[in-house]
């Protein structure tokens, strides 16, 4: 079952820039096209407070002090927090941007900006939040089901997507086939599985091995 | 009868006189034994007279003597001052200051041969006539005055005080002259006596100097421009964007008739303008190519304005900037263009030093002001940054012109910082113990203590 709505809330573009002209502007020009914005002065501000339950995206200055846009990006990834990250920066630095893009960034854009790139931009990321988001719940929702099987069905059910047959299976695990036809039964079962293609999905999508 | 007057013993002289007076018959009545007697106290009496006038020409030949040694040792004294007269009038006029004497009606009484040359008139043509004639107007009205004040009062502001004042030549022209006075009295006569130091060559080699020190300091000041350009440029930028993003947002605005919001945006947008309006003042003025202006300054706001042009670039390299101001401060004597780049320079040696230490290295540059040691008439001024500091061997090279440590830069930054400190009455020097990061120091004189300011 495809999962939708997942974060109820409406998503909230998160501004984080030291100078206060330019948070403050960004925030208005963003509530002007009608989403919401909230503003903070430090990396460190918005990392204590930020619940990554929000759903939303992240307008990321590269340069500030103590903690740069670029510390923030590696803070978030170490906490596992995969917000998307819009950095904006005064100059074209592309070393920084080259980082940037290989901590996952997904846009890097310079100042000054015309509102439609930036707006543009700025859905963009917040249609990756949605999509990542939802693809995070359809994992849990898959990993939910995979946790309730036995540890014997989980071998049978990695044999089954690794495309062995039932006799190979029966032969691998020292068990009949009869056995292995009923195990086989089970997992699809539980797994919600309407096809052996549909658990296959699953395996991949919850990234089971 | 006619009574007889006695002849008394007494006065030789007035005796044969009144022996004289008496009628023949009463001559004829001396006796002879008065006679010889009388003979007899003449003769003593002529003895005696003789010895005097022996004593007397003996007394008066030798005061002839003496009037004639007296007559000689004062030959002798004549000469001696004429040749000392003649020996003081060759040192005078051999002198290269001007020597001018007068009295105290302030006519000129010694004009020695540099006050020809200073002046342009000869001495007799200045000898009698009143030294006001030497002087443009206002004091040349106000000479007389001047001298009958100080007869008076005994107040001056010339006399024993070396101070410089203006002269007039003969041609009409201005000449910058030393003046120092000093009184002497002849008799009851009070004199004064001036000596004046042509100042010219000496002003045109300060003006000189000050003109070069112009040039340099602007082109380091150019280059000094061209290396913060990176971080002025994002210094322009965040009120370039937050303008772009207002006005953007207020275009939304009123599409959306939504009015309420867009004159607090409208408002903020003008600040911001104006906000980088400023940011390119500074740079401007900055970079202008100006005359040297020394001026009463307070070194507080110039600091602020010098950190206000390298804030971005210490945002740049993570660098802290901290600033101790003592307030309030009394002002300094400077041109407030030159002390800036003088603290742009130190600034952003710090700032590059800094910015090769190891990312999570402290970096810190502090500012502080304060007065001098308990001095009452200089201000110093302290940086001293976090950084690797100077090896032993580079605080003796880094003042010299060409000495560099940095890929970019000509290694005059510090040459001419030093060079404009000193062209201010003041000092630039490195602190060599500190124990960490380096510490660079000046100091400037304040107002009250300082004849530069114009």
């Amino acid at each position: 079952m495809p999962a939708t709505n997942v974060n109820e809330q409406q998503p909230t573009v998160f501004i984080v820039d030291d100078e206060y002209a330019v948070r403050d502007a960004l925030g208005l020009l963003i509530e002007s096209a009608g989403l919401s914005a909230e503003g903070f002065d430090s990396a460190c501000a918005f990392l204590k407070a930020y619940d990554p339950d929000r759903s939303g995206c992240l307008l990321l200055d590269v340069r500030m002090n103590p903690m740069s846009g670029l510390d923030l990006q590696e803070a978030l990834q170490k906490k596992n927090i995969a917000i998307p990250i819009i950095f904006i920066s005064g100059h074209g630095d592309v070393a920084i941007s080259a980082r940037a893009f290989r901590g996952g960034a997904v846009d890097f854009i310079e100042k000054p900006f015309d509102d439609q790139t930036l707006l543009s931009r700025v859905e963009e990321a917040l249609e990756k939040d949605a999509q990542l988001r939802e693809k995070r719940a359809v994992k849990k929702e898959i990993l939910r089901h995979y946790e309730r099987l036995t540890p014997r069905e989980k071998e049978v059910m990695k044999l089954v997507i690794g495309s062995r047959s039932n006799k190979q299976i029966a032969k691998t695990l020292g068990i009949s086939h009869r056995t292995v036809d009923a195990h086989r039964a089970r997992v699809m079962e539980k797994m919600d599985a309407e096809s052996l293609a549909d658990l296959i999905a699953k395996a991949l999508q919850a990234e089971i091995a | 009868m006619a009574k007889r007057k006695p002849i008394r013993q007494g006065n030789l002289l007035q005796r044969a006189e009144a022996l004289l007076r008496q009628s023949p018959t009463d001559l004829a009545r001396l006796s002879v034994g008065d006679s010889q007697s009388l003979i007899s106290e003449l003769l003593a009496d002529r003895l005696r007279l003789e010895q005097r006038i022996e004593a007397l020409t003996d007394e008066l030949s030798s005061a002839n003597r003496k009037l004639n040694e007296a007559i000689d040792q004062t030959d002798r004294v004549k000469q001696a001052l004429h040749s000392r007269d003649k020996k003081l009038h060759a040192v005078v006029d051999s002198a290269v200051d001007g020597i001018i004497t007068i009295d105290e009606s302030g006519q000129v009484t010694t004009f020695n041969a540099a006050s020809e040359k200073i002046f342009g008139y000869n001495e007799e043509e200045m000898l009698g006539r009143n030294v006001s004639l030497l002087m443009p107007t206002p004091d040349r009205d106000r000479h007389d005055d001047y001298i009958n004040r100080y007869l008076k009062t005994g107040e001056s502001t010339v006399i024993g005080v070396g101070r410089e004042v203006e002269g007039r030549r003969k041609d009409g022209s201005l000449v910058p002259l030393q003046l120092s006075v000093t009184e002497f009295t002849i008799g009851r006569t009070r004199c004064f006596t001036g000596i004046v130091r042509d100042l010219s060559e000496q002003k045109r080699y300060e003006q000189e100097k000050r003109a070069r020190l112009e040039e340099l300091s602007h082109v380091s000041r150019l280059g000094l421009m061209g290396e913060m350009a990176s971080g002025l440029a994002h210094e322009l930028n965040q009120p370039l964007t937050a303008i772009a993003s207002y006005l953007q947002a207020c275009q939304r605005l009123i599409d959306a008739g939504n009015l309420e919001k867009l004159k607090p945006a409208l408002n903020s947008a003008e600040q911001q303008a104006l906000l980088a309006g400023e940011i390119i003042r500074r740079m401007r003025a900055f970079v202008s190519k100006r005359r040297m202006v020394i001026a009463p300054t307070n070194i507080n706001a110039v600091i602020q304005e010098a950190v206000a042009l390298c804030e971005a670039n210490c945002r740049q390299n993570s660098v802290r900037l901290d600033l101790k101001l003592a307030e309030p401060l009394p002002d300094v004597c400077a041109d407030n263009v030159q002390i800036e780049q003088v603290l742009l320079n130190l600034i952003r040696n710090s700032i590059e030093a800094m910015a090769e230490m190891p990312a999570d290295a402290d970096r810190r540059l502090l500012i502080e002001t304060g007065s001098c040691d308990g001095s009452q008439v200089q201000i110093q001024v302290m940086l001293k940054d976090t950084g690797p500091g100077l090896a032993g061997d580079q605080v003796d090279h880094i003042f010299k012109p060409f000495h560099t440590t940095k890929a970019t830069g000509m290694g005059m930054g510090l040459p001419i910082s030093r060079s404009i400190i000193e062209a201010h009455g003041g000092r630039l020097w490195v602190d060599p113990d500190v124990s960490e990061g380096a510490a660079f120091h000046f100091t400037l004189p304040i107002t009250d203590a300082c004849d530069q300011c114009e």
